[in-house]
């Protein structure tokens, strides 16, 4: 079964999390259109309100300035009666005649028609009928009636409507008291038809549907003006209702505003602000919807991959941020190509490189090999990718892997030879040197060092080989030097046998037979003698020059100052006739076989010594210098000295440079000096001047330059 | 008492000669018997071969000994010497013209009692040889005999 991989995963949590960016820009776009919308809406309902009050207002006003004029109406009636009440023609009943002339000559101006009555309600003249004629008593209507009400009072009085028995239509009646000395003996009436009010109302503007009453105390209708079909009782809300009372009546004016008018203003509103309202959230949603699909087109654009040439979008931003994304993407794009060219590079190296090249992982299992590991194992790639390590080596390296890969695991640079095993079978050695990588995967340097490996050995066996012949060649100089003493021992022995007998013989003869021997024989004998004794000189010099440098070089430390005091007193013994003058440096040491520095040191003396002879006063000088950082000694005299253009004769043996008559000598002490220093290591060298004397300087090589 | 007698091993008829004469001329009476080789000198010594009846005394005061011989060598016929019971005490100087360090070193160790070089001048050896016939048949005591 397979676990959900990592990206899986990451995607689910992606879609958890994201929405598009139309849906946000969307609901941002709702999020910005809904407060203005309830604003709107808010501000509509604000202005049906308003609308509504100015309208309550306008018709309390129309109600109460009705109420007013009826009030005035009645006021000026008022005083139109109050002026007949007032009358001394009321005073006396025959100019009642003339009361009533004068009160139908008003009438034109007055509206209505007046009546006199008495305190006993009896009508006394009624402008509607001639004078005189017999008129009924004033009827007494049911409610406010005015009459009795200014009768009872003593004020003016305005009644409810009451049907008129003269007239025979409904009027209402205006009642002023004619009062004398504070009794009231005379009523005047005045009676309007409601008629008249009809009229007055049928002239107010009133807005359409609705209705205007004017109702007495009863609550009857006197006037009304109204739609038609109108039924205030079910057609009116209480809000709908505007009631103003009359000062000088009983009466109401009541306006109405029926449930439909009263409600058009809202529904004109609303009937206008909606579709405006939807009309706008419409425009401004489909404006956002585009835009925003723009605005996220743009930016979904983003996130592909440019199309070479394509416009710059046209917002800023997102053109800004083209041009980045561009910009990044030629630089990864550049930083790909450098990528791959490196890789390229990599992968070629890894594939010609001579030396096998393997990738591991940290187990060391083989993830890679290059062509040269395959040929030197004899295994195809793809077989060696996936064995381990221990898979290609010798079975008895396998125990060291596991040590090599701690060691290369833990960073350090690892460099050892394995013995490797090929696919058939055959082992050969190789270097690996191998390293950890960035990654974590190990990276193995496989170097086949089997030439050098038969090289070393070639060159090891060639060494022994040469040991073995420095062995036989010395073993050979050792039998030929032993041959060499042979030689020379038969020298020392059996030469001077021979040299013994002549000189002997000569010597017996001599003595023997000195007598019988005449002229020169004597000399020729003597001369056998000496020639034998020369021979003899001759011997011992070569035996003392080839035993000069035989066997082990010693490594003593010697006082040369020393030596020479003792080997110049012993000169100075042997001749104490000579005065020499001795100069000795003090603390001169060197270090060299002591036998042989002595033979050295007794050969230059001893010359110095003799070749001194002849000067006048002579000096023996004994030193040491460092020349080129080498210590050297030196002897120096001077006596007969040499010519420097002979000195290459010096040390070359039985060469001299003085003949036996002036220095006696067999030329054999300067060479053997030479094979001593020689031997050592060092160097002689000599300066001379005929008659002015010599002077000798060796050093003893790295011998000699040891600590002393 | 029987008189001391001299054994000279010597190869050479020339030194032998002149070994002789110079004896001689020391006025030395003693009798003075010649090896020519090694093993001579030791048939001598040991009254063998040659020498089974010879007669005289059983050893000599001494032997002078040269070291290049035929047959064998001086040191060769020393070591046999100090080998034998009957010799090995017997004063024996080595008489030779070597002047060899490890012939002299080799002549010591083996026992001999003096080692002297053969001067090339003939006085100087005359003179030698007679000092040494004087001393050892004369002035030196040998060790004590049977």
């Amino acid at each position: 079964m397979s676990e959900p991989t990592d990206t899986d995963m990451r995607d689910k949590a992606a879609k958890r999390a994201e929405m598009s960016l139309q849906t946000f820009l969307t609901r941002l776009i709702w999020l910005c259109v809904l407060p203005l919308l309830l604003l709107t809406a808010w501000l509509a309902y604000d202005s049906v309100l308003d609308t509504q009050a100015r309208r309550d207002v306008e018709a309390a006003n129309l109600a109460n300035n009705f109420a007013l004029a009826m009030d005035q109406r009645l006021n000026a009636r008022i005083g139109a009666l109050r002026m007949l009440a007032a009358s001394p023609l009321l005073d006396d009943a025959a100019r009642h005649r003339d009361l009533y002339m004068f009160a139908l000559g008003m009438r034109p101006n007055f509206g209505g028609h007046v009546i006199l009555v008495d305190s006993e309600m009896h009508m006394l003249f009624n402008t509607r009928v001639p004078f005189g004629t017999p008129l009924p008593l004033l009827p007494r209507p049911k409610g406010h009636a005015a009459a009795p009400t200014a009768l009872a009072t003593g004020q003016p009085a305005v009644g409810d409507l009451v049907f008129g028995p003269v007239a025979r239509v409904p009027l209402v009646a205006i009642a002023v008291p004619a009062q004398r000395r504070g009794k009231t003996v005379f009523l005047l009436l005045a009676t309007f038809e409601t008629q008249k009010f009809q009229e007055r109302i049928n002239q107010l503007a009133l807005p359409a549907g609705w209705s205007l009453s004017l109702l007495d105390g009863t609550g009857a209708v006197i006037a009304r003006r109204a739609p038609s079909g109108f039924n205030p009782a079910k057609d009116v809300d209480a809000a709908g209702r505007f009631i103003a009372s009359s000062k000088l009546s009983p009466w109401t004016v009541v306006l109405e505003i029926p449930r439909d008018a009263y409600r058009a203003p809202l529904l004109a509103a609303a009937a206008s602000m909606l579709p405006l309202v939807l009309g706008a959230t419409l425009i401004a949603v489909l404006g956002g919807l585009l835009a925003s699909r723009r605005l996220a087109g743009a930016v979904a654009a983003l996130a592909e991959n440019p199309t070479p040439g394509a416009p710059l979008p046209e917002i800023h931003e997102i053109a800004t941020v083209r041009q980045l994304l561009d910009a990044a993407a030629k630089q990864q794009e550049a930083a790909k190509a450098t990528l791959r060219e490196s890789e390229a590079r990599y992968r070629k190296l890894f594939e010609y490189a001579p030396d096998g090249i393997v990738i591991a992982d940290d187990e060391s299992r083989y993830l890679d090999a290059n062509p040269s590991v395959c040929r030197m194992l004899g295994y195809a790639r793809e077989e060696l990718i996936g064995l381990h390590a221990s898979n290609i080596i010798e079975a008895t390296e396998t125990t060291y892997v596991e040590p090599a890969l701690e060691a290369i695991n833990s960073g350090k640079n690892y460099q050892r030879e394995w013995r490797f095993r090929r696919k058939d079978g055959s082992i050969f050695t190789a270097e690996v040197i191998a390293t950890k990588m960035p990654d974590g995967k190990l990276l193995g340097v496989i170097r086949d060092i089997t030439e050098r490996k038969l090289a070393e050995e070639a060159i090891s066996q060639l060494n022994a080989g040469l040991e073995r012949r420095v062995a036989e060649r010395t073993v050979e100089l050792s039998a030929a030097n032993r041959e060499l003493d042979a030689f020379a021992y038969a020298v020392s022995h059996d030469l001077r046998a021979p040299l013994r007998a002549m000189s002997g013989f000569s010597q017996a003869l001599l003595e023997d037979y000195g007598d019988q021997l005449q002229g020169e024989a004597r000399v020729y004998l003597g001369q056998i003698d000496s020639a034998s004794a020369r021979m003899s000189e001759l011997i011992d010099g070569l035996l003392a020059l080839s035993r000069s440098t035989r066997g082990e070089l010693r490594r003593d430390v010697v006082d040369i100052s020393a030596l020479s005091e003792l080997l110049l007193a012993e000169l100075a013994r042997g001749e104490p006739e000579r005065r020499v003058t001795v100069e000795i440096e003090p603390g001169l040491a060197a270090r060299g076989d002591a036998r042989m520095i002595e033979v050295v040191l007794r050969n230059l003396l001893g010359n110095a010594w003799k070749y001194s002879a002849h000067a006048a006063a002579a000096s023996i000088r004994v030193y040491g210098e460092e020349t080129d950082g080498a210590r050297r000694f030196c002897v120096a005299d001077n006596g007969a000295g040499f010519n420097m253009a002979h000195a290459g004769k010096l040390f070359q043996p039985f060469q001299r440079l003085h003949r036996q008559d002036e220095f006696p000598g067999i030329g054999i002490g300067l060479a053997t000096v030479q094979r001593i220093v020689h031997r050592h290591g060092g160097t002689i060298a000599a300066w001379g001047e005929p008659g002015k004397g010599a002077t000798f300087c060796f050093t003893l090589g790295d011998a000699a330059r040891e600590a002393v | 008492m029987t008189a001391k007698t001299l054994l000279l091993v010597e190869d050479n008829p020339q030194d032998e000669m002149l070994t002789l004469r110079a004896l001689r001329r020391a006025n030395l009476a003693n009798r003075v018997d010649v090896a020519r080789d090694g093993q001579q000198a030791l048939d001598y010594l040991f009254r063998e071969g040659e020498f089974t009846d010879r007669e005289g005394p059983d050893l000599p005061a001494v032997v002078l000994l040269d070291i290049g011989l035929p047959r064998l060598s001086g040191l060769e016929v020393l070591e046999r010497l100090r080998g034998d019971v009957r010799t090995a005490l017997l004063p024996v100087v080595i008489l030779t013209s070597s002047d060899d360090e490890r012939d002299r070193l080799k002549s010591y160790e083996n026992g001999a009692n003096s080692f002297v070089r053969k001067p090339v001048d003939f006085a100087d050896f005359a003179e030698s040889v007679a000092r040494l016939g004087v001393y050892w048949l004369a002035t030196n005591e040998p060790p004590p005999g049977e």
